[in-house]
């Protein structure tokens, strides 16, 4: 696990994401169309970030771009402190293990238990690996009941409901405890109350942990939770 | 759930891939009638495979049968020798000459006809191979010649191999009970007086031996200074591939001098190469190997489809390509694997069947089934790694 950076306070670190005039385009039919224009953006240790906006404005474009999903093709691109301008794609692979994904499907593994599921989020990591398949055991039994599920652990995805899938997946997101999480509408497939304990949990994985959270969400009942909101239109930022 | 049993052997030191969850043998095993099916289809290629080579390697192997038995260490045939059963002549006398090379203790002819053999119950007529014998010095080692020397002595003795095939009539019984059995061959009056055991070859159905002269009775236009094939004995110790040499240096090309060993792989290459056998058994292999490779190229497949987005995620959650192909080729060879030992059992139930039903020498060899077990592995990673195309041009940012 990398070391964690010293924090004296939240906001006084060295951000976790850093963009500066970042564009972004698509080649479809041999046609450019550009996706984000002019993005300038810096997320710090600890901060709860929710990114708003219209369908096709460029926010899961985004979002794939902080993961490391996608390269940057100009601009500034700094995630965990790797470089993603023209990042090949071994950086990109090494990169995304340091983040949490939570994707507005689950894509568990249906051949596998809620707690596999959440153990193969862990043994992407060749220090989780080396300390043994009951400690990682552990640690997943540990974060599916912290999202409701002790006594699914052993269910696989298709006994369990909507709801319930996603939040294995946010299990699996948050086990090996990312200093970045990205989620696209985690709470789209939750009730109220588990929408409401799911975002909780990314509180405090900012909180204690000092990671960095970045939430596409249109759930107006969770924006309370974030330390600041920003809006895309078009591919431009307009508030934030 | 005994796999979430903390043990202590898991926290030894070994390969990371043995640290991880097995994902392809879970997926594999998730559907278990699916894979039972895989099972059945890749078992079902690979005994095609098998009874391909099966059958041709009987076929190849039991032309040598007579061969093997040939009592002597180097055979002089015609030039234009291509395998046994051909009657082609060479003149007794050429024979005669090796005597005088030094090494050679003895000759003795070995005569080989083909006739038509009359089967007395259905009145049809099948395909026999006759060798002619001289019976003080046989020119094949034949076990029932050697417990009964006096087997060939009468002047129209004649015997018959009880692994003949059926079509010939029950020829053994009728011997075993009334001591002999009378038939035609080609319109001449022939009396089976008793049984030996060699096994057809292809050339024929029905294997019979009888004395040299007794063979001029079946084949009266042959000239009595011809014989089909000479069998050259040496003294102990002497060095075959001499002889053949010196035996060259006189002899004219009309005649060749083979070692038994050349003799055989004359035999085996006329049947594999002069015959459309290799190419039909080829592609009966090839047709395995391809209806082997679809099934689990359609399996795989539909389940890289399937989960398409589930691999995605792996890879967006750190997984390189080659974590993700590999488990395709992991499913892949562990269907191999699971199909390999029901596919050799039944195998060798159907050598069994096929040895008994055409009186081939079709064995399981550790040869054969190393081999079509390599075939199956190729074959179940080739169709494995077309399977993965889709995997190794999946982009894990679509799954947003």
């Amino acid at each position: 696990m990398p070391a964690e950076p010293p924090i004296a306070g939240p906001w006084s670190a060295e951000p976790l994401i850093t963009v500066e005039h970042l564009d972004h385009s698509f080649t479809e039919a041999g046609q450019s169309k550009r996706v984000l224009s002019d993005i300038n953006l810096s997320v710090h240790p600890g901060e709860v970030l929710i990114l708003t906006g219209p369908s096709g404005s460029g926010k899961t474009t985004l979002l794939t771009m902080l993961g490391g999903l996608r390269a940057a093709q100009c601009g500034r691109l700094t995630i965990l402190g790797e470089d993603l301008l023209h990042a090949s794609a071994a950086t990109l692979t090494r990169l995304r293990r340091q983040v949490g994904f939570i994707f507005q499907a689950h894509n568990l593994l249906p051949y596998l238990t809620a707690l596999d599921n959440v153990r193969v989020g862990l043994e992407v990591h060749p220090a989780w690996l080396d300390r043994g398949r009951a400690a990682m055991d552990a640690s997943a039994a540990a974060m599916l009941e912290r999202v409701g599920l002790a006594d699914r652990r052993y269910y696989y995805p298709e006994k369990l409901s909507g709801g319930q899938k996603q939040r294995v997946a946010i299990a699996r997101a948050l086990a090996p405890a990312p200093r970045l999480l990205l989620a696209d509408e985690p709470t789209a497939a939750l009730d109220r109350d588990s929408g409401r304990a799911a975002v909780e949990l990314f509180r405090q994985l900012a909180d204690h942990q000092h990671a960095a959270i970045v939430m596409v969400t249109h759930d107006n009942k969770v924006l309370d939770i974030a330390d600041r909101i920003i809006q895309l239109e078009e591919g431009r930022l307009v508030a934030g | 759930m005994a796999e979430i049993t903390p043990t202590r052997r898991l926290r030894l030191p070994c390969p990371s891939l043995l640290r991880r969850t097995p994902l392809a043998w879970r997926q594999a095993i998730h559907r278990p009638m699916r894979l039972a099916a895989a099972i059945a289809g890749v078992s079902f290629a690979n005994v095609l495979v098998f009874f391909q080579l099966g059958l041709s390697g009987g076929l190849y192997d039991s032309q040598k049968r007579p061969i093997e038995r040939i009592n002597g260490q180097l055979v002089m045939v015609s030039g234009r020798y291509l395998y046994l059963g051909e009657q082609l002549n060479i003149p007794r006398a050429r024979l005669t000459q090796a005597l005088g090379v030094d090494g050679v203790r003895a000759v003795t002819p070995l005569y080989i006809g083909i006739s038509e053999w009359l089967n007395r119950d259905t009145r049809q007529q099948k395909q026999a191979l006759i060798f002619g014998i001289t019976p003080e010095n046989p020119a094949l080692r034949i076990q029932e010649l050697a417990t009964d020397p006096l087997a060939l002595q009468r002047s129209d003795s004649l015997l018959f191999d009880t692994r003949s095939k059926r079509n010939a009539g029950p020829v053994a019984d009728v011997v075993r009970r009334d001591g002999s059995y009378a038939t035609e061959l080609r319109g001449v009056r022939a009396v089976i007086t008793g049984l030996f055991t060699l096994g057809v070859t292809f050339a024929a159905d029905i294997n019979l031996i009888t004395s040299n002269t007794n063979f001029k009775n079946y084949f009266p236009d042959q000239s009595s200074d011809d014989i089909q094939m000479g069998v050259i004995q040496l003294e102990p110790g002497v060095d075959p591939l001499r002889v053949q040499a010196t035996l060259r240096s006189f002899l004219d090309p009309s005649v060749k001098v083979l070692t038994i060993g050349e003799l055989e792989a004359t035999e085996v290459n006329y049947w594999r190469r002069n015959t459309s056998f290799g190419i039909i058994f080829g592609l009966g292999v090839l047709v395995g190997l391809v209806v082997g490779g679809i099934i689990v190229y359609q399996i795989l497949y539909s389940d890289v489809s399937d989960h398409l987005s589930e691999y995605a995620t792996l890879k967006a959650i750190g997984y390189n390509d080659g974590f993700v192909v590999a488990i395709i080729l992991q499913e892949s060879l562990i269907l191999a694997l699971l199909a390999f030992g029901p596919s050799f059992l039944l195998s060798l139930g159907l050598y069994g069947f096929l040895a008994r039903s055409t009186s081939l020498m079709v064995v399981m060899t550790a040869q054969r089934a190393l081999l079509v077990f390599l075939f199956t592995l190729a074959m179940c990673g080739a169709s494995g790694w077309l399977a993965t195309g889709k995997l190794r041009r999946l982009d894990p940012a679509e799954i947003f």
